[in-house]
């Protein structure tokens, strides 16, 4: 079956320094897939969502949504409908819980729909509903990641870019979340791309992943293809 | 070996009680695992013990014999206390041998203007930026790595700092399966050498694996204590942290 590329990341270069980020990287997403980046730490995972959302700078090749190249500036790809979570979760510590998830929502000129959609994040997130007037910086780092992630849903993006979502969440909550990731791809069809150690959970509701290794694909395939093949014991055992 | 004991510890942030009166004890030659839900107070308790928060009342005990009213950050080295942070702290814009040799050498005003590093530190450096892998980056700045590679670097300065005890929040977040096994070497390790590990951590297979002892928290409170399979089994601890 023909699904629509609804992204393209084609011939990318990336430096750090003299370090090869990305190393001539071709990849394509389709429309409602969660797709798995998988890979040993500073294999470029990271990079490549950075890379999309403009954040790093890219020495040759182009990014392509929706059939045209986008400008990789942060500003125009939140306009186009891609959110980014950050590792580390990156919330405005000194703004409250609300003030960081608004700005989540910063392109949605309707005060009604904003309301509505700040609604429905923290359904997902219910604990964040009693915190919503306490300064970001006094919640756990658990709690932090939901404002992260709540924060990068409001918009209710085409394409979400989530970098370790579960990295610091209690063992029920990664539960929880990787049910709500699911649920969001289903109901509203929004197309993920997401960067995960915890690949068990992960590959449970993935539809296909790629492996990579020094800037490079190492792997690509459906799910079904990692769990019959000797990709994932590779993984675990550090081959790739 | 230090032990450290805390009683009666309590802080609060703007009426939440973040650690609320609690006595605990971290024992030497144990990894004693530290868990609990998100906001429970496990991160809270290894910054008053490390003195990033100060806390509002209790007592801190070393080693039986030293008591604390008040932990200053700068006295931890002295009391052989070290840690890694959840978020990791480097310094961002030194290399990364350099985040290891500024833990390694004295620095009085006049001492780090004229620092020289002696062929001890640079031993002692290469030894601990190996055992994490992280030798072949010894050049490049802390800010150019991967998260993973700064979480193990900040792994290597704990490590380049001999301490009595160890304070380890998270750190296998973020890292591949393959990482994770050194990080659990190290730790078992450092126990088999006597050391007091505390380990925060959220996953539940390493914290079976490693722990000797666990404590679980929530809101700010003691909500059990014992061998990691017995506590892990209680339903309390289901219902408030792992989930069916």
């Amino acid at each position: 079956m023909n699904k629509n590329i609804l992204l393209q990341l084609n011939n990318i270069h990336v430096h750090y320094g003299g370090v090869k980020a990305l190393d001539n990287l071709s990849i394509k997403i389709n429309e409602g897939e969660i797709v798995a980046l998988m890979g040993p730490n500073g294999a470029g995972k990271s990079t490549i969502l950075k890379t999309i959302f403009g954040l790093v700078p890219i020495e040759s090749g182009e990014v392509v949504f929706l059939g045209n190249q986008i400008k990789l500036e942060p500003y125009e790809v939140v306009e186009l409908g891609i959110s980014f979570v950050p590792q580390g979760r990156r919330v405005f510590k000194h703004l409250t819980v609300l003030e960081n998830i608004e700005i989540g929502g910063h392109a949605i000129k309707s005060r009604a729909v904003l309301k509505e959609r700040i609604k429905e994040v923290l359904d997902i997130f219910p604990m964040l509903k009693e915190k919503l007037s306490q300064k970001s910086g006094q919640l756990s780092g658990g709690q932090q990641q939901m404002v992260a992630l709540a924060r990068g849903l409001v918009a209710d993006p085409k394409l979400l870019l989530l970098d370790e979502p579960s990295l610091g969440l209690a063992p029920k909550v990664v539960k929880e979340v990787f049910q709500k990731i699911k649920e969001i791809n289903e109901k509203r069809k929004t197309t993920i791309v997401v960067v995960e150690h915890n690949i068990k959970s992960l590959l449970e509701i993935t539809d296909r992943a790629y492996v990579l290794d020094k800037g490079k694909i190492a792997a690509e395939g459906e799910r079904k293809e990692f769990f019959d093949s000797g990709i994932l014991k590779n993984i675990f055992v550090g081959k790739i | 070996m230090s032990t450290i004991k805390i009683k009666n510890l309590y802080k609060h942030f703007d009426g939440i009680k973040a650690v609320d009166h609690l006595n605990l004890s971290f024992e030497s030659g144990k990894i004693t695992g530290l868990i609990g839900p998100n906001g429970s107070g496990k991160s809270t308790l290894i910054n008053l013990l490390t003195g990033v928060v100060p806390f509002d009342s209790g007592v801190v005990i070393i080693s039986e014999t030293t008591k604390l009213l008040r932990v200053k950050p700068y006295d931890m080295a002295s009391f052989d206390i070290t840690r890694t942070f959840q978020d990791v702290r480097l310094f961002e814009q030194m290399p990364v041998i350099d985040n290891i040799l500024v833990v390694l050498t004295k620095r009085g005003i006049v001492g780090s203007l004229f620092e020289q590093h002696k062929k001890y530190h640079l031993e002692k450096a290469k030894e601990v930026l190996e055992r994490v892998g992280l030798w072949e980056k010894r050049n490049e700045l802390a800010a150019d790595l991967s998260y993973g590679q700064r979480k193990l670097l900040e792994i290597a300065r704990a490590l380049a700092m001999n301490a009595d005890i160890y304070f380890f929040d998270e750190p296998f977040a973020g890292l591949f399966p393959e990482i994770i096994k050194v990080v659990s070497s190290i730790l078992k390790e450092l126990r088999d050498k006597g050391k007091t590990v505390v380990l925060v951590e959220h996953n539940m297979e390493l914290i079976r694996e490693l722990s000797d002892y666990c404590i679980v928290m929530d809101s700010g409170e003691l909500l059990a204590e014992g061998k990691p399979n017995d506590v892990l089994s209680q339903k309390a601890v289901i219902e408030a942290y792992l989930g069916e």
